[in-house]
């Protein structure tokens, strides 16, 4: 027993290892490189500093409500509704995290922008000379980006959370007299007030630090966030301090947000699941009555799949301009065949794998312990959650510092792989921890009892009791890991190429039809890899 | 098999210490009896090895198990939820404990359809635990704990969410189960009903402490202390004075005289005693017998196979059990309680 | 559950084989250690041609560490203070050129070759930092919507071009950074005016080239912001000629690229043969496709850099305006581009 907790204790040190020595010593080595009285006087009076804030508060907490609002109906139709093709919009859903936001950008130009799909099938139907459709450079083109990537991010959150309530609730509510309104206002609500407060802190956090998006589709430089003032601060004009500055401020502000996250995601974790045969609502099944349902799938499957696809029916043109002469072609696909093109491709598989296993491994041991000790759980998480709070530039200049420091070079996949695993570990901590938190404690003392010991009662009752917590965390692990570009660009070994940081490269190389054609590949290995996870999770093991 | 428990202590700071002194014999049927939160559930515990005593020593069959796992006692144990494996189908939640054990393929198979034809679920094999009732659930983790013989069955409550038909049925499971096996079992109940029925003895528990160990028969009659009488059964319980002190002791209560049976109880005249004795003990009298007591009916409630009353006396109300509804709410009677159905208690 | 198992093993294995395989063989040759930007390591840059050579060439090894853009790179190795075991960094433009020196980050070093580099090419007279490739920032067009292309700075401020052009960020892009020197240079102060002026014909302010110039190849806007070389990549690869540039009156401002030798280097033998081999063909003649640059000695370039004309009125700020006056050209751009 005492070796066995001693081995436990030795591995749940890991990840808050990795979280220390991957974001908060950078964060360190940055800040005590930088932060001083006079940085943060010159932010504070800094009347520029004061007006990208509030912008950079303003949008977020517009894409935030927009998201929540949109994304609203969709959580209540998966979660109330069977249909065909429900786990494939399911994996749909999840494919936005890993697109890089330089793709998100164009995929959503290429269908909406002066000279996208939408545009020019006005303009050849109504034979105007101009595109008619106006969307893009404005606040309007930010909030649809950030809308893109976070529908689908509330949806996921909240469904599987109103799925869940018992139907109980409804039975009483309704026994009481209660008609559907006052269901909805006075069960389904309340319910999902937790979610949909942390769903929504989680999604401003990400908003609030967005760079890219916001200065190119914005259209105009009025429209920066804090994150353009710190490169502009660390990169162009090397004044660290201020950079150093800022940076605090923007991680204080989001700080607050991930506490206000962690304590709702808190709270939520605390209310019972629904038990037994009528535990939840059934599902019904979707038909042509169901009119509005109908609609609002077809507008989430083009909200967010549109984009996809136009980055996908791109990769098939050979260059630019959509004229008849410059036909169709798969010469982008035929570059698969060269290493430059393919090893990406297992590259990424590669690291996401390896980063899918050791987050859910250092996840369910983190889950172990917090099982045991719920009230340290809260703090854990702020731990953990405070990580997304970091601006990414400042992060990666930190991290650069700290490996410099080193004066040796770790091996670069290791390390990729690590860096990976503690960035989404928050998040598959959270999703197993979830789980495992509601094992029955007693059904873990008979397996005992029976004579198993500790890893036979892990392998046969307990990850089969939390294997939906598992696979939620792979999926989430996989689309980070999949998706994700600094750490990539930053520590891969030389010629080891991850296809997020070859979509970059591509681009910045003018083959912008092989990044699409890349990108498209991307995207079908992570639905398909979605959509496999999804039902490996409805077998039974 | 043989069990020991040997000055088991554990603290529980604000709430209570356990204190267990306790054997147990070859393939005896043991309940704890006692309200909730009593400790009777972590002695259970204790003994499965899941909670570690302050102090103490366990003996299974004279062998030291206090320091062994959980995992290496072959006691198997029953829980209230039943706590059967969700993800396992009925069949392997029953094979679990011998495919742990590494039994043989087909001796496993063996094994679980004789115990599944011996809990009446024959074709339940391949059922997954949420769809089963109740019953069956328990049935079969009763099953899952005697597969691979153990040494000790301890059973949590198995019966409380049970409804009252359902609970017959399980109880000859439960009594057939130990019948056939001849396993050394400990049950858990606060129901003293379950207890009286199911148990060769009974231990009473009261905030940590066994307050008495004896047969059903022996706790009910002759309770060792006065919680235990008031804990078990409906009880009549007077104070009085002792008067005399002789074959029969004299107890003066409101002027009325009991007489009662000297159990050499550590007495001497006037002291201050209390008087016990069970309603049924009270009987109608036939005008010469001790202890007569006169009354009248104040109260009757109906409970199907007899009728309580209770007797207004000059000592107190009485209560009194009636097979047949023979006197009318105020009529006067008259009571006989037998020396020898008294218990005095200081 | 036990398929599951089998499964993740057979994964795990391929994926450790496939780890195993391409695992980087241990040699004990002498090395060089290289700081580089990402568009210069990147698959489809200079690095995966040039360096093979060179290691074949000298039997050294280059060992590449960080990417990133330049000024990046810059700040670190001032941060490091020499203490990383960097030889040299390739990528150091002239805007950085005054970082550099204030720093005293590199060791000068005159080159075998040096002589046939153009001396306006040579932005660094005291050899700090040796340039290797050059290009023009210019305005580049789609013919097929742009017949009479802007001829300068001026003719940009045209109604008729209202939303037509994508500027980059000064703040977060050097080609963005470029194009306000050049105003700069060419309106001195009146530069705010300029971009005040500019703003309703920019249709965006793109943070980075990449998304700048990915959206202009998806026909957003017909003119972009780009380098007097884009034109070229078009003809190479995909055999269109509707992509042009057009050099303006005023002159276009230049970017030249160099390369310096870190202090405390460790090798600094090899570092001296590198640089050696930069001024040499071998490095020179491919740079045209796969940096998109012009080389900086006589060396033949590809037929489709007929499309990439060279400006003969190269602009250029000296590093110590840029030094000074760097921060306030941003805010005043930042001034005259709000609020449009």
């Amino acid at each position: 027993m005492r070796k066995n907790r001693l081995l436990l204790l030795l591995l749940f040190i890991v990840p808050f290892l990795l979280l220390t020595i991957f974001f908060y010593v950078p964060m360190i080595t940055v800040f005590i490189n930088g932060f001083s009285k006079e940085g943060l006087k010159a932010v504070l009076t800094d009347n520029y500093c004061r007006s990208i804030c509030l912008f950079s508060l303003k949008q977020g907490v517009l894409s935030t409500l927009l998201s929540a609002a949109i994304g609203f109906p969709g959580a209540y139709i998966l979660a109330r509704y069977t249909f065909r093709g429900k786990g494939f919009l399911k994996a749909l859903i999840t494919v936005p995290y890993v697109l890089p936001p330089i793709a998100a950008v164009l995929g959503i130009v290429l269908l909406i922008g002066n000279n996208g799909i939408i545009n020019r099938a006005l303009m050849a139907l109504s034979g105007a000379e101009q595109p008619p459709l106006h969307l893009l450079y404005s606040l309007k083109a930010i909030l649809i980006a950030h809308t893109f990537y976070n529908i689908p991010f509330f949806i996921r959150f909240v469904y599987p959370v109103w799925e869940n309530i018992p139907a109980s609730m409804y039975e009483a509510g309704k026994s009481l007299g209660a008609g559907r309104w006052r269901l909805f206002r006075t069960v389904t609500c309340p319910w999902l007030l937790c979610a949909i407060i942390a769903a929504c802190a989680l999604i401003f956090v990400l908003c609030f630090m967005s760079f890219s998006i916001v200065l190119v589709l914005g259209g105009n430089p009025q429209y920066s966030t804090m994150e353009v003032e710190i490169y502009k601060l660390a990169r162009t004009t090397s004044n660290i301090t201020k950079a150093c500055a800022l940076g605090g401020l923007e991680s204080l502000i989001s700080l607050l947000f991930i506490s206000l996250y962690t304590a709702a995601g808190h709270q939520q974790s605390s209310y019972p699941l629904p038990s037994g045969k009528h535990g939840t609502v059934p599902a019904k099944k979707l038909s042509m009555h169901h009119f509005p349902a109908l609609i609002y799938i077809v507008f989430l499957l083009i909200y967010v799949a549109m984009p996809m696809v136009t980055i996908a029916l791109n990769s098939f043109t050979g260059k630019s301009g959509w004229n008849k002469e410059n036909g169709l072609t798969l010469k982008w696909y035929k570059a698969f065949a060269q290493p430059n093109m393919y090893n990406p491709v297992f590259n990424t598989l590669f690291i996401a794998i390896f980063t899918v296993i050791c987050a859910i491994v250092l996840s369910i041991i983190i889950s172990a312990v917090i099982s045991r000790w719920p009230k340290g759980s809260f703090l854990i998480q702020i731990f953990f959650f405070a990580s997304l709070g970091i601006s990414s530039i400042l992060l990666s200049l930190g991290f650069m510092l700290t490996i410099s420091n080193l004066g040796f070079r770790p091996n670069g996949k290791l390390l990729l792989i690590a860096v990976h695993t503690a960035a989404v570990l928050p998040f598959t901590i959270k999703a197993i921890s979830l789980f495992y938190s509601r094992i029955n404690r007693r059904c873990i003392e008979c397996a005992q009892s029976l004579g198993a010991k500790q890893l036979r009662i892990l392998w046969t009752v307990k990850l089969p009791m939390i294997k939906n917590g598992i696979f939620t965390a792979g999926i989430f692990a996989f689309a980070v890991s999949a998706g994700e570009v600094n750490g990539a660009l930053m520590l891969a070994p030389e010629g080891f190429t991850t296809m997020p940081v070859a979509i970059y490269r591509l681009i910045g190389a003018y083959r912008f039809y092989q990044a699409c054609a890349m990108g498209t590949v991307l995207l079908l290995i992570c639905i398909a890899a979605f959509y496999a996870i999804d039902r490996l999770g409805e077998i039974n093991l | 098999m043989k069990l020991k428990l040997e000055n088991i202590k554990m603290s529980y700071p604000g709430k209570f210490t356990l204190n267990a002194d306790l054997e147990l014999n070859q393939g005896e049927f043991h309940t704890f009896l006692g309200p909730s939160g009593c400790g009777k559930t972590t002695l259970l515990r204790i003994i499965a090895g899941f909670n570690t005593p302050d102090s103490g020593r366990i003996y299974l069959d004279g062998k030291d198990i206090t320091d062994l796992p959980p995992e290496k006692r072959n006691i198997s144990i029953v829980f209230q939820d039943y706590a059967l494996f969700p993800n396992m189908n009925v069949e392997k939640n029953i094979g679990y404990g011998p495919e742990t054990r590494h039994w043989p393929k087909d001796k496993i198979k063996t094994r679980t359809s004789e115990l599944l034809e011996a809990v009446e679920l024959p074709d339940y094999g391949k059922r997954k635990p949420d769809t089963l009732s109740g019953g069956e659930k328990q049935r079969v983790a009763l099953a899952r704990a005697i597969a691979v013989n153990p040494d000790l069955l301890l059973l949590d409550e198995p019966l409380s969410a049970a409804d009252e038909k359902l609970k017959g049925a399980l109880k000859a499971q439960i009594v057939e189960t130990h019948r056939k096996n001849h396993l050394t079992t400990i049950y858990v109940t606060h129901d003293q009903e379950e207890a009286m029925t199911l148990s060769d003895r009974i231990s009473v528990f009261r905030k940590g402490n066994i307050e008495c160990t004896g047969t059903p028969q022996e706790i009910y009659f002759q309770p060792k202390t006065l919680y235990t009488a008031k804990f078990i059964g409906q009880s009549n319980i007077l104070k009085g004075k002792v008067l005399n002190i002789g074959e029969l002791v004299e107890v003066e209560c409101q002027n009325q005289i009991f007489k009662v049976q000297n159990r050499s109880y550590q007495c001497s005249a006037g002291d201050m005693v209390t008087l016990f004795f069970r309603p049924e003990c009270c009987t109608a009298s036939q005008g010469k017998e001790e202890n007569i007591l006169l009354g009248k009916t104040a109260e009757r409630t109906f409970y199907g196979s007899r009728y309580t009353c209770s007797v207004k006396t000059a000592c107190g109300i009485i209560k009194v059990y009636d097979t047949y509804p023979f006197q009318l709410q105020g009529a006067d009677c008259q009571l006989a309680v037998r020396p020898e159905n008294i218990i005095l208690f200081q | 559950m036990k398929k599951l198992l089998v499964s993740v093993l057979c994964l795990i294995c391929a994926a450790s084989a496939f780890a195993g395989a391409s695992k980087e063989k241990a040699s004990d040759a002498p090395v060089l250690v290289v700081y580089a930007t990402e568009s210069f390591l990147s698959e489809w840059g200079p690095a995966p041609v040039v360096f093979p050579k060179f290691e074949e060439k000298y039997g050294i090894k280059i060992e590449q560490r960080q990417g990133g853009s330049a000024g990046e790179i810059v700040n670190l190795a001032i941060m490091e203070k020499g203490k990383a075991g960097a030889d040299i960094i390739i990528g150091v433009d002239n805007n950085l050129l005054s970082t550099v020196l204030k720093n005293d980050l590199f060791v000068p070093y005159k080159p075998a070759g040096i002589e046939k580099v153009k001396d306006n090419l040579i932005f660094d007279k005291s050899y700090h930092v040796i340039p290797y490739d050059y290009r023009f920032f210019s305005l580049v067009y789609d013919s097929n919507r742009i017949k009479n292309p802007p001829k300068s700075l001026d003719d940009l401020l045209d109604p008729k071009y209202k939303k037509s052009l994508i500027v980059m960020d000064p703040r977060t892009s050097s080609p963005g950074l470029g194009f306000l020197m050049w105003t700069v240079k060419c309106k001195g102060e009146g530069y705010k005016e300029y971009w005040k002026k500019l703003m309703p014909n920019v249709l965006t302010v793109s943070e980075s080239w990449s998304s700048g110039y990915g959206l202009f190849t998806s026909g957003e806007a017909p003119m972009v912001m780009s380098y007097t070389t884009s034109p070229a990549y078009h003809v190479e690869y995909e055999k269109d000629e509707h992509i042009k540039t057009v050099l303006f009156n005023e002159g276009n401002y230049m970017q030249t690229e160099g390369i310096g030798i870190l202090k405390n280097a460790p090798h600094m033998d090899a570092a001296k043969k590198f640089l050696d081999f930069v001024l040499t063909e071998d490095f020179q003649k491919e740079l045209a496709l796969t940096n998109w640059m012009y080389p900086v000695i006589e060396t033949p370039l590809p037929d489709s850099y007929r499309s990439a004309p060279v400006s003969d009125r190269p602009l250029l700020l000296t590093a110590e305006d840029i030094d000074k006056n760097l921060d306030s050209w941003l805010n005043g751009w930042l001034e005259s581009t709000l609020n449009k």
